[in-house]
């Protein structure tokens, strides 16, 4: 299309409009800079071409976002800026200057909008983009909408969340696959392996501001440690932080702050406190890889509606006010201690709760011991989600299920994981699962593909070991399908399956034998299913149809809504 | 959703509002739906309500649909007790996944309108300052031109494209950085 229009223009300007006419033109600068404000800055700055009437429109958008693109950065870091002639006009300048020029060219125009939303994702951040990034911050401080202001920053926006990869544990084979590579690359993690992330928990915290310079080695990334004036925005409603140095002050005043996002962020538990303490309309937390966290309490302001708690590895104790709590994630290890969650006041109405394990299966039956406890403080939940890396983790111990609570609130339990071929323990966790939430109706599991260096070949194709003789396995995907096997599936009576259950999902399903039982299990023994989706594991058309076949044989009630995808 | 339900008894405790459209015809809906327009809160709280509250800018057709917005997302509001942090509310609602699937197919349809009509819904909600039915509205359109070439988007909008080539090469020139 970008070929043909100088051609295509001089055509239509001898054109007359159409019926109806230029509709869109017609609407006022603020209705044109909403609709802009939608897309990437990129792309809305490039509508001024469009007419006369749309060049100073950017002026209008109120929310500026920009995203580095993907591998855009060459390794050669420190000639950034100060390239050759010859090559400058090959290579797009760096990144910060494209934000820097965004603000420049939405400020320079006559009416600009107040600022609604900065949102900047950067993949490589170095000590010299300081100055700029603090005129980013600034700025959106300075301009903020009196309705409030939107500031989401992400450095090192393309960081892994976890360097605890899912890990199944094979009878006794304790060695853990190697974890996934980190982001930033390892040359600045730690160089020194004896320095175990769990040895620095005691710190704290007065002396953090000052600790911190000393304990940072040599070659840790530059880190950007956001201005004090962000820290007193009085419009400040949502702000979002990745991979930035917090240092508060004692005094944070954020009276308009609702959602918090921090992310990667090095501050330890008082420097969080002290954020927190100064925002007391804060609803909505999340705290994301935030190792040098232990403590976390949020009591006597803010009423959190909603608590997420992703891989902060070194969090011992969370205090919270629950009287206002409905949603609550955890991501993590088994929490250590059966009292890792304090909440204050009424916990009935949490509605939502997600934990998914991270890491390495645990075995042991004080951590099975940890995940009850944990649940338990759910028990009214209308919606659960388990995750980990072996799906129903847990549910197959005793020690897990024999004083298990009912959760007769329970509407949804979606269970994601690993279901390896080999699993034999499913049919009797999921039986124990089910007597436990009487009053289920829907039922989602997803299965993670399974990730071992072992079992994988080079394209990561799933090999379980004796299943390639065994059964039928095309070797470029996830599919498996022995149409030999008989499946032993014992009929059962479950209150729930039996009435209750009106909706079943599987996703990245792919036929393996254990994952067949469990859907025939499931569908055999629940008569009152009227909506079945199945989506299944990428492969050839014929198995995904012999399953699917398979699938519909099993449901009984036959007029159920089915999707297969 | 009980707790909508006793939002709606809450609204139908309150007054009525008339509102009346440009062909004028008159349109009763209670307190907590017409709220929802920023406008009409404001002319409610100045105490300029009574006799009905013309809207010269909006047709009985457009008003009946936005009138039919408002009323499904003042339900869903009255779910929230007037929290002002909208745009996190939808985390919140996550919980009662089927009445967001239901608004979200709501809104869906809603959508399902000719572009005349299109128009015709955001000029109503930027004028009664309605801020959900304006974002669902203009990110419609957003949607419809990401990704596509100022060409294609002329096409698509009817733009006439008057611009100097002179023109053209000193916009290219200004905002260069977007050209990147």
């Amino acid at each position: 299309m970008d070929g043909e229009s100088s051609g295509g223009q001089l055509k239509r300007r001898r054109k007359e409009p159409s019926a109806g006419g230029d509709r869109l033109s017609k609407l006022e600068d603020r209705a044109l800079g909403h609709i802009l404000s939608f897309l990437p800055a990129k792309e809305a700055a490039r509508a001024a071409l469009l007419s006369p009437r749309w060049r100073h429109v950017f002026a209008a958008v109120h929310t500026v976002s920009l995203d580095e693109p993907e591998g855009t950065n060459t390794d050669d870091d420190d000639n950034r800026g100060y390239d050759s002639p010859s090559d400058s006009h090959r290579r797009p300048p760096p990144f910060p200057t494209a934000v820097s020029a965004a603000i420049i060219g939405r400020q320079w125009r006559r009416g600009v909008a107040p600022l609604r939303a900065l949102r900047v994702a950067m993949e490589r951040y170095r000590g010299h983009d300081t100055t700029t990034v603090d005129q980013w911050v600034s700025y959106a401080a300075q301009h903020a909408a009196p309705e409030g202001l939107d500031l989401d920053l992400r450095i090192w926006c393309r960081r892994a969340l976890c360097n605890r990869p899912y890990a199944l544990r094979e009878g006794n084979n304790q060695a853990g696959p190697e974890p996934d590579m980190y982001y930033p690359p390892l040359c600045w993690s730690r160089p020194s392996p004896t320095v175990d992330v769990g040895s620095q928990s005691d710190d704290e915290d007065e002396d953090e501001r000052d600790n911190h310079h000393d304990q940072r080695l040599l070659c840790d990334p530059p880190e950007y440690i956001v201005p004090r004036l962000l820290l007193s925005c009085a419009e400040l409603r949502s702000l979002c932080l990745s991979s930035c140095r917090l240092s508060p002050p004692r005094t944070v005043t954020l009276p308009s702050l609702v959602t918090l996002l921090l992310s990667h962020v090095p501050d330890g538990s008082t420097g969080v406190k002290r954020l927190v303490a100064g925002c007391p309309r804060l609803t909505d937390l999340t705290l994301e890889m935030c190792e040098a966290v232990t403590t976390l309490t949020v009591l006597g302001g803010a009423r959190l509606r909603r608590l997420a708690i992703r891989c902060c590895h070194n969090l011992a104790a969370v205090a919270v006010d629950s009287s206002e709590l409905r949603t609550f994630e955890y991501r993590g290890a088994v929490p250590d201690s059966a009292s890792f969650l304090t909440m204050h006041g009424d916990a009935g109405s949490i509605a939502y709760c997600k934990v998914d394990l991270c890491g390495a299966e645990a075995t042991s039956e004080v951590e099975i011991t940890n995940l009850r406890h944990l649940l338990h403080q759910f028990v009214n939940a209308k919606h659960l989600h388990l995750e980990s890396d072996r799906l129903g983790y847990g549910f197959d111990k005793d020690v897990m299920t024999a004083r298990f609570a009912s959760f007769s609130g329970l509407r949804h339990l979606e269970m994601r994981g690993c279901l390896p071929n080999s699993d034999t323990g499913i049919i009797d966790a999921m039986r124990r699962v089910l007597e436990h939430a009487p009053n289920l109706e829907a039922l989602s599991l997803a299965f993670h593909p399974q990730k071992s260096t072992e079992k994988h070949d080079a394209w990561g194709v799933y090999h379980e070991p004796d299943y390639s003789l065994e059964e039928e396995l095309d070797a470029a995907h996830h599919l498996g399908y022995n149409r030999n096997l008989v499946l032993a599936t014992p009929t059962a009576m479950i209150p729930c399956l039996r009435s209750k259950v009106r909706e079943i999902n599987l996703v990245h399903y792919h036929g393996g034998t254990a994952q067949r039982t469990l859907a025939k299990f499931l569908l055999c023994n629940a008569p009152a299913i009227d909506k079945l989706w199945c989506e299944f594991a990428e492969g050839p058309m014929w198995m995904q149809v012999q399953l699917m076949r398979e699938i519909k044989g099993w449901l009984i009630n036959k007029s159920a809504n089915t999707h297969f995808a | 959703m009980a707790s909508a339900g006793s939002g709606d008894e809450k609204a139908a405790a309150a007054a009525m509002i008339t509102l009346i459209s440009s062909d004028n015809e008159k349109f009763e809906v209670t307190e907590a739906t017409a709220t929802l327009s920023q406008t009409i809160r404001h002319m409610i709280e100045d105490g300029c309500t009574d006799g009905g509250v013309p809207l010269p800018n909006v047709t009985s057709k457009i008003l009946a649909r936005v009138i039919e917005y408002c009323k499904k997302h003042a339900t869903a509001a009255a779910g929230e007790e007037g929290s002002s942090s909208s745009f996190s509310d939808a985390a919140f609602l996550e919980v009662d996944r089927a009445f967001l699937e239901e608004l979200e197919e709501f809104d869906d349809a809603f959508l399902e309108v000719d572009r005349a009509t299109l128009f015709d819904l955001i000029l109503a909600a930027n004028y009664l300052d309605i801020k959900g039915l304006l974002n669902l509205t203009c990110q419609k359109v957003a949607d419809s031109v990401k990704g596509k070439t100022p060409e294609q988007i002329r096409e698509m909008y009817n733009i006439v494209n008057d611009l100097t080539p002179e023109e053209e090469a000193e916009i290219r020139r200004e905002t260069q950085w977007a050209f990147e």
